[in-house]
């Protein structure tokens, strides 16, 4: 670019009014061409758009070098050292006319050639090997202009960070869905995983309201539940369980009598589906479900933020998948031993009742298993059988 | 089996308890020195040779040590046995096992067997025929086993209780090599085989000597099961097993009265082996009752019985290989069917679904061969969705036996709403029987592949990949016991690292939707705990932390040998806080313990001790209950 402008320069000073006009009008074809073409350009795309007469080469170097002053064009350099040309908006290209010195042009180039992810103050010190408090100043004036402004970086929490004040910042630098103020959102994201646990239970499961429900004809509860499930949600994260319980109990009210005094001795319980079912959720179900019930609020989740919360569960060994005829659906672990609860909207400070039930080790079940000094523990050590506080709490003695 | 320090003491505690100090000693001693000579069992002990001797006789008569005597030297040596030593704490187990499956009979005979280690056979029937001389002239030569008790009571009733344990593996005889360690057993088959004559060259080829050690090790192996085949001969096939207090088991017993007596000079002893299978089979079939529910672990109890009646050991040898499980059994559903137990309903269990959401192709997919590791890709390959009714008709074409099946199926598929023809046959068989199938199929859905369905005979064949499903069992255990003494959190990273491998530390505050700080707290916690490390990998020689990548990892084997030890130790302090316990009430034991207090406790004592002696019984039944349940765990992790 340097060098371009440097061999450019004179001979726009010796030019003629028609030839500057003649200039403007090739500007205006070529950077036209361009946008309708495509993104980049090398030198030979652009002669090869026959805009420039004779392929004068002095003369495309003349008009390219323009455009660059007018910051209609970006100059590239790809790992070859082939140079390559980008357009640049007119309205994106007009903002640098609202620069008026040559560092906040600088800085603010940089800060645009940055896009999404913004840029360092420290990095622009060190490319622009300014001093401080020009930095500083340009900064100040580009931000009282409106071009730019200041925001943080979810994976660099502590650099003071800038950006184009007309883009949004990216996902990765806002950490997508899941942040709230550059932190973490994890009662968001636990409230979800709730109501997330809550709609592949139920959707993975047959609610039993005793043992003889299943005797009954192929009833078609799920329509039933799905519908439900949606209006419970759109309520809001609230639901409570005799709600829950309602829905699934109506169709079971349609087994005949003889079956139900066979045995009928069975609280409700949750019971797998048959083999091959295929109505198991999906994540694009799961998306659905919570952006049309609301309770993300402003957030929008994508199919991948949802399929990331749905992985979380899975690793958390709350839900599994399940592939039938094709299509990867979820299902509820251990589906004999859950509840028929519902866990989210729940304010009990454990966080367990509703819960997910999961296998519990009979080692951690112990004393042993959960014991602080484990690894201390010798008979005729400072803590040993012999003077167990643990074994006996768990023995039921605490009187000695 | 690799003894660890927790594991040795374990071992020492557990002989301790029931045989005494003494040969408690001397197993300590050989679990901390090894093979040892008596004299050298002298030095470590300090006991003199005559107590030594005791001590010994006690332990080889309860089968706790390998001894050999070496032929040029003549001098004895002794090994511990630690896995016999831990199988002391089964007893339990096995006896409770042997009831249910077998009989009371059985179970009594196996418990006299515990109880004396090993003994020959005369001795047993002097010891049965002298100790119920009053209903001798009732039972003799009868066979049936008609007092309530149901008891042996006759000689002939114990050598067909015998025979059929014996049939059923659960007895083997002993040898005196029976008493050899079986890696020194493979080790001096394999000099033997592979030594040359000086000046001879060596002229077979590896893989033949290989054949020939296999072969050789196998029959050492295969010694104690002589017995078992010549009982075999006579009686044809092993008869099915018994169910308790049925007709079923008088039958079995009528047709065994046709043995030839046995001999009485044959030593027989408990197949520890054999009884793991069964209990095996109990542990899985409550696992599948755990994530299934009831009904579904009852029919894969009689799946695992059916399919385990000839598995003789959980796990291959590690001298013999893989070869030995090669040919794998396979059931069919109607053979589950017969054997379901009729009280066991199975229309329950299962939820309902309309037909339309069901596909009965990918629920009665057959397997030929274990699934790989990860259950999704592997199903990648076919094709979603067909037409049902094409894929019907290309099974019946290419398979006789599939039709009737397949028959079945279309009928499902046929579009009818509701099937009423079914419901109105709710009694016939073939309706239970499918309600059944319905249950396999469910277990073959199941992330932890209890079943695979691997061929279509006989309304589909089943057979059970062991290693996976216990893999999947083993996994879930540390699963429970990382999530209850690190969070669901711990659980979390940790489960990310099984399923990525290695991962740098950036990665994973993304993928677990974890503040970085939390995730860099659990990790820490979690390497203190030995669960995961971390390797270090410079990205440049100047070894500064911001320029070098952390990868997390965890190690498998490692925490599973991890958690081991701790249920070792867990079971020891369990059994030693019940010594303290016991210390603690001594003086009301041994009044309990008088002849003329024991039965009438309640008389006897005043009401304060009575109390005290019952909170104590409390206490022991905790205790012990814990130790058994660890048990569980220690067997899944090491034998199963």
């Amino acid at each position: 670019m340097s060098a371009s402008a440097a061999s450019a320069g004179p001979s726009r000073a010796n030019g003629s009014d028609a030839d500057s006009a003649k200039l403007a009008v090739l500007k205006e074809l070529l950077y036209d061409r361009c946008r309708e073409e495509g993104d980049m350009f090398s030198q030979d795309d652009l002669l090869r758009m026959e805009v420039i007469p004779n392929r004068d080469l002095l003369l495309l170097a003349r008009v390219v070098q323009s455009l660059s002053d007018d910051k209609l064009f970006i100059t590239m350099r790809e790992a070859s050292g082939q140079v390559l040309w980008k357009w640049r908006d007119k309205q994106e290209a007009h903002k640098y006319k609202q620069c008026t010195t040559d560092e906040q042009v600088m800085v603010y180039s940089l800060i645009d050639d940055s896009g999404g992810d913004g840029i360092w103050t420290q990095t622009l010190q060190k490319r622009l090997n300014m001093h401080d408090s020009v930095l500083k100043n340009a900064i100040k004036q580009l931000q009282a202009k409106g071009l730019i402004a200041p925001f943080k970086n979810v994976e660099h929490p502590n650099k003071k960070m800038y950006i184009k004040a007309s883009i949004r910042p990216s996902d990765r630098a806002t950490g997508g869905p899941w942040y709230t103020d550059q932190d973490l959102d994890e009662a968001f994201i636990e409230d979800l995983q709730r109501v997330v646990f809550d709609f592949i239970k139920r959707q993975s499961s047959y609610h039993s309201t005793h043992a003889g429900a299943a005797k009954a004809a192929a009833q078609v509860p799920k329509k039933g539940i799905i519908k439900g499930g949606l209006g419970d949600a759109a309520k809001g994260k609230k639901r409570d369980a005799a709600e829950m319980e309602a829905k699934p109990v109506a169709p079971s009210a349609k087994i005949p009598p003889v079956s139900v005094s066979a045995s009928s001795r069975r609280e409700p319980a949750l019971l797998p589906l048959p083999a091959g079912y295929m109505a198991y959720p999906t994540v694009r179900d799961i998306a659905r479900l919570l952006s049309s019930s609301g309770i993300t609020n402003n957030t929008i989740l994508s199919e991948g933020d949802v399929k990331k919360l749905v992985d979380v569960l899975v690793w958390d060994n709350l839900v599994e998948p399940i592939k039938v005829a094709g299509k990867v659906g979820y299902r509820v672990s251990r589906v004999a031993k859950q509840s028929v609860e519902s866990w989210a909207g729940r304010e009990d400070p454990s966080g367990r009742s509703g819960g997910p039930e999961l296998y519990v080790s009979p080692l951690t079940e112990a004393p042993c298993g959960r014991c602080p000094v484990f690894d201390l523990c010798e008979e005729g050590g400072p803590v040993g059988p012999s003077n167990c506080e643990y074994f006996k709490k768990w023995l039921g003695k605490e009187i000695f | 089996m690799f003894v660890t320090k927790h594991a040795a003491e374990l071992c020492a505690l557990l002989v301790n308890d029931l045989y005494g100090e003494l040969p408690s000693r001397i197993l300590a001693a050989l679990f901390t020195k090894g093979r040892s000579t008596i004299t050298q069992l002298g030095l470590y002990t300090q006991l003199g040779p005559r107590q030594i001797r005791n001590g010994l006789g006690v332990l080889i008569q309860q089968n706790l040590l390998y001894h050999h005597t070496d032929a040029d030297t003549k001098r004895t040596t002794y090994e511990a046995n630690p896995g016999a030593c831990y199988n002391l704490v089964r007893s339990g187990k096995i006896l409770e096992m042997i009831e249910s499956q077998y009989g009371t009979a059985e179970r009594d005979l196996v418990q006299t067997l515990l109880l004396l280690g090993y003994a020959r056979i005369a001795e047993l029937t002097h010891a049965y025929v002298s100790r119920a001389p009053r209903s001798n002239g009732h039972a003799n030569g009868n066979g049936v086993n008609g007092a309530d008790s149901g008891l042996i009571e006759s000689e002939s009733e114990l050598h067909n209780v015998l025979s059929h344990l014996i049939r059923c593996e659960i007895i083997e005889t002993v040898r005196p090599q029976s008493f050899r360690n079986p890696s020194d057993v493979y080790h001096e088959i394999e000099a033997e085989v592979t030594k040359t004559a000086p000046g001879e060259k060596a002229t077979k080829t590896k893989i033949d000597q290989q054949r020939q050690i296999m072969e050789q090790y196998r029959a050492f192996r295969d010694q104690p099961k002589a017995l078992k085949r010549q009982l075999d001969q006579f009686g044809g096939p092993v008869t099915k097993r018994r169910k308790t207090g049925n007709g079923l088991g008088d039958e079995d017993r009528a047709m065994d009265d046709d043995m030839p007596p046995l001999n009485p000079n044959v030593v027989v002893r408990v197949n520890h082996e054999k009884c793991l299978v069964e209990l095996r089979s109990h542990r899985l079939a409550s696992f599948a009752k755990d994530t299934l529910g009831e009904v579904t672990g009852e029919v894969y109890r009689t799946l695992l019985g059916l399919l385990t009646t000839d598995v003789s050991r959980c796990r291959a040898d590690p001298f013999l290989g893989e070869e030995a499980i090669a040919q794998q059994a396979t059931v069919t559903t109607m053979d589950v069917y017969e054997h379901l137990d009729e009280a066991v309903n199975v229309t329950s269990g299962i939820g309902k679904a309309p037909k339309d959401k069901i596909d009965y192709q990918s629920a009665e997919k057959i397997k030929t061969a274990p699934a790989g590791n990860d259950m999704i890709d592997n199903d990648s390959d076919e094709d979603p969705s067909g037409p049902f009714d094409s894929d019907d008709s290309d099974d019946m074409g290419t398979n006789g036996n599939f039709s009737r099946r397949s028959r079945s199926v279309s009928k499902a598929n046929g579009g009818r709403p509701t099937k009423v023809t079914f419901e109105e046959a709710a009694t016939s068989t073939d309706n239970r029987l499918d309600q059944m199938r319905q249950h396999l199929l469910l277990l073959a859905e199941s992330k932890h592949r209890f079943v695979r369905h691997c061929g279509a005979q006989g309304r589909g064949q089943w057979t059970v990949d062991f290693d996976q499903v216990m893999e999947r069992l083993r996994e879930t255990e540390l699963d429970a016991s990382i999530e209850q003494s690190f969070g669901r959190h711990g659980l979390r990273l940790t489960r990310i690292l099984r399923e990525k491998g290695k991962l740098d530390e950036k990665m994973l505050p993304s993928a677990a939707l974890m503040k970085k700080t939390d995730v860099q707290a659990k990790m820490l916690a979690m390497q203190m705990a030995g669960l995961v490390d971390v390797q270090e990998v410079p990205k440049d020689n100047t070894r500064v932390a911001n320029r070098t990548l952390f990868f997390w990892f965890f190690d498998r084997e490692r925490s599973q040998a991890q958690i081991l030890d701790d249920l070792y130790k867990a079971m020891v302090r369990a059994l030693q806080t019940l010594q303290v316990e016991r210390h603690r009430e001594r003086n009301i034991l041994s009044f309990v313990e008088r002849k003329d207090v024991m039965g009438k406790e309640e008389e006897v004592m005043t009401a304060e001790h009575y109390n005290k002696y019952n909170r104590h019984l409390e206490e022991q039944n905790k205790l012990l209950g814990q130790v058994m349940r660890l048990d569980e765990m220690v067997s899944t992790f090491r034998e199963y």
